[in-house]
């Protein structure tokens, strides 16, 4: 475990460093400490302040009279102002019973009216000179016979004084309209109930600490990210561009580590201090939340409770962001040779995180399809589902692996930039240079860099193709299955070799494309054939121990009835040959060889069959998928070549294929009508297990190089 | 039997204006074990490229060096373990004291914990560092930095010693301790290999000088074999000799220290 003495004696003498540094300590815990307090409690004084003062806030209400009249002028403002009065009265003759209700601010709020009479009131307002002007339509009737009276009040939109003046003035006439249709229905001895029919309500049925969720949930997770990134900044430019300013760097190099475990050593630093601000604003939001008198102003009514016991499971679940973020900073940091310049790169970064973070903080906007597999987004819409009590495992795990897929890839590039020669002597050339394509060496295999940093950018992609043609409800899938056989040789085949003709890699090598011995080929096709068999009895054994979801388990008949009237030969070409070709490709080809080099025989394998299984979106699958990708993996790395894995993937989707479609082959198998979780006779399961095996026997035996 | 082996190195970096600068350009020569070497030459003239592949701290682009049996360009981190490296610009961890410098740098090459207390020890003793071992380094005086990079290159306990202009501004008296630090680093058997404009230094510190001028090496040997060859008698005729003659052929009309 020497690799591990080596990054934690790393780890432990950056945090001394940094935790040494007063610049961080500042940053780290002076600032949220002393900030929420302050912010929350000052913006919630402020609003309320302002709220209050509104409706006190002395308002002029302008009269509009006819300059021809000039009679009419003061009975119009006594008019208003017996209106006025009037609505005064009810207010008080309503006030005893509850001093305390909405009822005696209103009173407050006729209390400050001046009138003015204008004889323009739609300018009067427009320049400012009144609030709201009040226009009485005149119906020219007597008034012994009343019919319905008609005011327009004019108030100016643009204008926060005269929009809270007019919800003012509306409420004293519909007052004064509600006193009015009560003496007409005594008049008239009608029952009150007439003017409410059909009385409806309605209830809220959410728990406190779901309401108080969704105030949480639209605000939190945008900050929690934002400080969690804002933590990282200054440690990761300390660590990697500040190393390189101050010199230290080159004494670092000349020891005998790694440049991963340096930079292992170094990014874990970054996200343990990340994790500490996270951890740290956590608290102190929560604290000002709960003890600074905020859950009692907003849960007055009694239906709101902020669901602070929730905080501590979303600062687990901010663990892989911190781990996303701190890499992609310290790789980012990684390729400047200046604080200053560090800065300037940092910039664009939290852009480019803010945008998919505000999105994401939008009302309506959902953690479902892609959303759970954009970096940042995910993370802010998953602690807003957890804020609202919503802990689903699948989508956790969806969030959880995608984000540990980016952080992985990042933290390679980061360890590939800081190892570049030009990137740590900044006299011995020019960094940019280094990296125009002039001076790249031919090589036959992708650098790791290259194949991660590719594979991270397809996932989202992938994954956004691979929702947008889901089919929509009066399509057939048929639909589905077309795009995805357009798409996937683009996505997975022609975006990676336009790479690797740009960085120089030989393709043929690059990819596998050179033949392979007649055995491997043997081995593919008995584990082609067999691979079918243990693969089923796998997930009927999955299902047993947790049961798959029905919906699943019936995705064979969407795909049966989507080929209905097609010849066999399109199911195969669309779901056997196609994946087989374009998915070998890109996996067992592009970043299997990236990872050849720089990663032990396993690791690799096991890591290009995980990122294999993500890709198939099913993530009940993962299993199979997976255990699928590794012994594809294992027949690609003993032959040196992609054909024996395309030809064992098409052999195994050709067969799942054929049995679901002809159903003769079962019938003679003896397995007819055969369900996903029914297990097989044991012959079947025993010939295939031994074809799996003795194709892996045969692959391995023959290792002669 | 060489301890250090240098075959045809040669160096090029690409520039921004899309040409190729070869840094060394074919630089050949052999250090037998418990010498010291000295490389000189101008400004620019390769000498940093050089050491800083020889100590496996960047590849060569062709050629080959060999220390200690273990080939630089294939198994850097086998030369790592057997070199001690002193940079020439050398910063120091201005939050940590020397002596946790020098505890990082030991656990770093893998000594184990007791090991590493041992060595910190004899170290700060070695090069007489009680006086700052424990005040942080943004405290320190240049010579006081100096020895604590010295301390740093050597917690690995090295058979070869490569230094890049150790005593570059340094004050005379800061000058004679590194001085007289690598004689007696000399007299315990290890080899080094230093580089340095400083005539006279050279002249009475190396058992063998190499001379370094726009990326290849112009003459090698000892004093004695210096001077015979160029027929003068202080080392910086020589040096002025031979790169006049130098510069003659060098069509981009390099300049002279």
């Amino acid at each position: 475990m020497l690799m591990n003495r080596r990054i934690l004696t790393i780890y432990t003498k950056e945090l001394t460093e940094l935790l040494r540094d007063r610049r961080t300590l500042i940053a780290m815990i002076v600032v949220p400490i002393a900030l929420y307090p302050l912010l929350i409690i000052g913006s919630v004084h402020l609003l309320s302040v302002q709220d209050g003062e509104r409706k006190t806030e002395k308002i002029t209400i302008g009269i509009q009279y006819d300059p021809e009249h000039p009679e009419d002028k003061q009975p119009a403002v006594w008019h208003l102002q017996r209106q006025l009065h009037a609505a005064r009265d009810i207010i008080r003759d309503n006030r005893d019973d509850d001093p305390d209700d909405v009822v005696s601010n209103g009173l407050a709020s006729i209390e400050h009216m001046d009138i003015v009479v204008v004889s323009d009131v739609e300018q009067a307002v427009a320049l400012g000179a009144c609030d709201v002007g009040v226009v009485y339509q005149s119906n020219g009737s007597a008034n012994q016979n009343p019919t319905q009276q008609r005011v327009t009040i004019k108030y100016d939109k643009a204008e926060l004084r005269s929009e809270s003046a007019v919800a003012r003035v509306r409420e004293v006439f519909e007052l004064l309209s509600r006193n009015l249709t009560m003496e007409i229905l005594i008049q008239e001895n009608l029952p009150f109930w007439i003017l409410d029919p059909i009385h409806v309500s309605a209830e809220n049925v959410a728990t406190p600490q779901k309401v108080g969720g969704m105030v949480l949930g639209s605000i939190v997770p945008l900050v929690l990210v934002l400080m969690t990134i804002t933590g990282a900044i200054y440690p990761a430019i300390d660590l990697t561009a500040g190393e390189r300013e101050r010199g230290t760097l080159e004494t670092l190099i000349v020891c005998p580590v790694p440049p991963v475990e340096l930079m292992t050593g170094k990014y874990l630093v970054v996200a343990t201090v990340a994790m500490m601000g996270a951890a740290l604003n956590l608290i102190s939001m929560g604290a000002t939340l709960h003890f600074g008198g905020f859950t009692k102003m907003i849960s007055a009514s009694g239906d709101t409770e902020l669901p602070l016991e929730v905080l501590p499971v979303i600062l687990v679940v901010l663990v892989p962001f911190a781990m996303l973020f701190s890499a992609i900073m310290v790789a980012v940091c990684s390729y400047a040779r200046t604080f200053k310049e560090a800065q300037n790169y940092i910039m664009p970064v939290i852009l480019a995180a803010l945008i998919p973070g505000g999105v994401a903080a939008m009302p309506g906007t959902e953690l479902s399809g892609i959303n759970a597999y954009v970096p940042v987004m995910n993370m802010v819409l998953l602690a807003r589902e957890m804020l609202l009590g919503h802990f689903e495992l699948l989508t956790i795990t969806k969030v959880m692996l995608s984000t540990c897929v980016y952080a992985g890839s990042a933290v390679m590039v980061a360890s590939h930039v800081f190892s570049t020669e030009a990137a740590i002597f900044a006299d011995s050339a020019s960094l940019k240079a280094s990296f125009s394509r002039q001076f790249i060496h031919p090589t036959k295999y992708p650098t790791s860099t290259l194949a991660l940093i590719t594979t991270a950018i397809l996932f989202p992609i992938w994954m956004f193709v691979q929702f947008s043609i889901q089919p929509a409800a009066d399509q057939s899938a048929l639909h589905t299955f077309q795009m995805t056989a357009w798409l996937m040789p683009i996505a997975l085949v022609l975006i990676p070799v336009m790479l690797l003709a740009y960085f120089k890699v030989q393709i043929v090598s690059a990819l596998g494309l050179s033949g392979a011995k007649p055995r491997y080929l043997v081995a593919a096709i008995l584990i082609g054939l067999g691979g079918w068999i243990p693969a089923h009895e796998l997930f009927a054994l999955q299902d047993a121990i947790s049961p798959v979801p029905k919906a699943i388990l019936e995705s064979n008949n969407t795909l049966m009835s989507a080929f209905e009237n097609q010849g066999l030969w399109v199911p195969l070409l669309l779901i056997a040959v196609i994946p087989a070709v374009c998915e070998e490709l890109f996996f067992r080809g592009f970043l299997l060889s990236g990872l050849r080099n720089s990663t032990k025989k396993w690791t690799a394998i096991i890591i290009v069959a995980c990122v294999f299984a993500i890709f198939h979106i099913i993530l009940i699958k993962f299993v199979i998928t997976a255990v699928l990708g590794i012994v594809l993996g294992y027949l690609c790395w003993q032959s040196r070549s992609i054909f024996p894995s395309i030809l064992a993937h098409m052999l195994h989707n050709g067969i799942a294929v054929s049995i679901a479609f002809i159903p003769s082959i079962a019938e003679k198998m003896g397995i007819d009508k055969l369900a996903p979780t029914d297990h097989l006779p044991v012959h079947i399961i025993a010939i295939g297990t031994a074809m799996v095996v003795g194709g892996i026997v045969i692959a391995k035996d023959s290792q002669a190089e | 039997m060489p301890i250090i082996r240098a075959n045809q190195l040669r160096k090029s970096f690409p520039t921004p204006n899309g040409t190729l600068k070869h840094a060394v350009d074919g630089v050949s020569f052999e250090i037998e074990a418990g010498t010291i070497y000295g490389l000189l030459g101008p400004n620019g003239a390769g000498k940093t490229t050089t050491l800083r592949m020889l100590g496996g701290l960047i590849a060569p682009t062709s050629g080959e060096a060999i220390i200690d049996g273990h080939n630089v360009g294939e198994n850097p981190f086998a030369v790592k373990h057997s070199i001690g490296f002193l940079t020439a610009n050398t910063g120091l961890y201005q939050r940590l004291s020397p002596r946790e410098i020098l505890q990082y740098f030991a656990r770093l090459y893998g000594l184990a914990p007791e090991r590493t207390k041992e060595r910190v020890d004899h170290l700060i003793d070695w090069l007489d560092m009680h006086s700052f071992a424990d005040l942080r380094c943004g405290a320190l005086s240049t010579g006081q930095k100096q020895r604590t990079s010295i301390a740093r290159a050597l917690v690995g306990d090295p058979i070869v010693l490569i230094m890049d202009e150790p005593t570059l501004g340094l004050d005379v008296l800061s000058n004679r301790i590194i001085l007289d630090f690598i004689r007696r680093e000399h007299d315990h058997g290890k080899t080094i290999i230093l580089s340095t404009h400083y005539l006279d230094e050279a002249e009475t510190i190396c058992d063998r000088i190499g001379l370094i001028h726009g990326g290849k090496l112009m003459a090698e040997g000892t004093m004695e074999e210096l001077q015979a060859a160029s027929g003068e008698e202080k080392l910086s005729a020589i040096f002025l000799k031979l790169f006049g003659e130098a510069q003659g052929e060098d069509e981009n009309g390099r300049l002279l220290a």
